[in-house]
């Protein structure tokens, strides 16, 4: 595969926030890989009496 | 060769919980996030929960894309720069990166988990909101030490 780039000239770039291990890249990378787990099921609401989480 | 990146002006307003602002080029980057959210009706947080290891999301292997296949590149640079006139960044959080200038290879991976514990209408209901009081633990006193 043949590659040319050309001219890259943004003007203003605004972002709110960047988190939970993302990356804002302003330049070339080679690879990429990326993986994310989020857990909110259903299961996750707990209705009833206090129980702490198990401590550190 | 690696293009060069130019940025006229940059202002980043937070970059805090392990993330990183880059100017400049790097070799690989890693970043990795383990979130536990807990929202609790009435507030009772004893300050010593959070065993990540106690839920197997922490602990689960996580697939990822393959990056192992072989294929010929060929990159011509007509124009060496990757310009921005003007970035304006609110917040840099949990482990993320903002890099000015290029790298070979990006590794990220996110785990969260969210807990909402709500109290019900049962009468566990009738439970204080706010905080026990924890008990004090008592402190052994310090022996003197000796002179020297």
């Amino acid at each position: 595969m043949e590659v040319v780039n050309k001219e890259i000239k943004v003007g203003e770039i605004r972002v709110i926030g960047v988190a939970s291990s993302s990356v804002l890249l302003v330049g070339d990378t080679e690879t990429i890989q990326l993986g994310s787990v989020f857990d909110t099921p259903p299961e996750s609401v707990i209705v009833g009496p206090f129980v702490p989480f198990s401590p550190e | 060769m690696r293009r060069t990146t130019v940025v006229g002006w940059i202002k980043v307003n937070s970059v805090e919980l392990s993330s990183i602002m880059i100017a400049g080029d790097a070799g690989s980057l890693f970043p990795a996030a383990n979130v536990f959210a807990v929202q609790r009706e009435g507030a009772n947080f004893l300050g010593n929960e959070g065993n990540l290891s106690a839920f197997p999301i922490f602990r689960s292997y996580v697939p990822m894309p393959d990056v192992t296949e072989q294929l010929e590149l060929s990159i011509h640079h007509e124009n060496d720069t990757v310009q921005v006139g003007v970035m304006n960044i609110l917040g840099v959080s949990a482990s993320s990166i903002l890099q000015l200038g290029s790298n070979h290879h990006i590794h990220a991976i996110s785990r969260v988990k969210h807990i909402r514990q709500l109290r019900g209408t049962g009468a566990e209901a009738a439970e204080p909101v706010i905080s026990p009081v924890v008990p004090a633990v008592a402190v052994p006193p310090v022996p003197p030490v000796a002179p020297v």
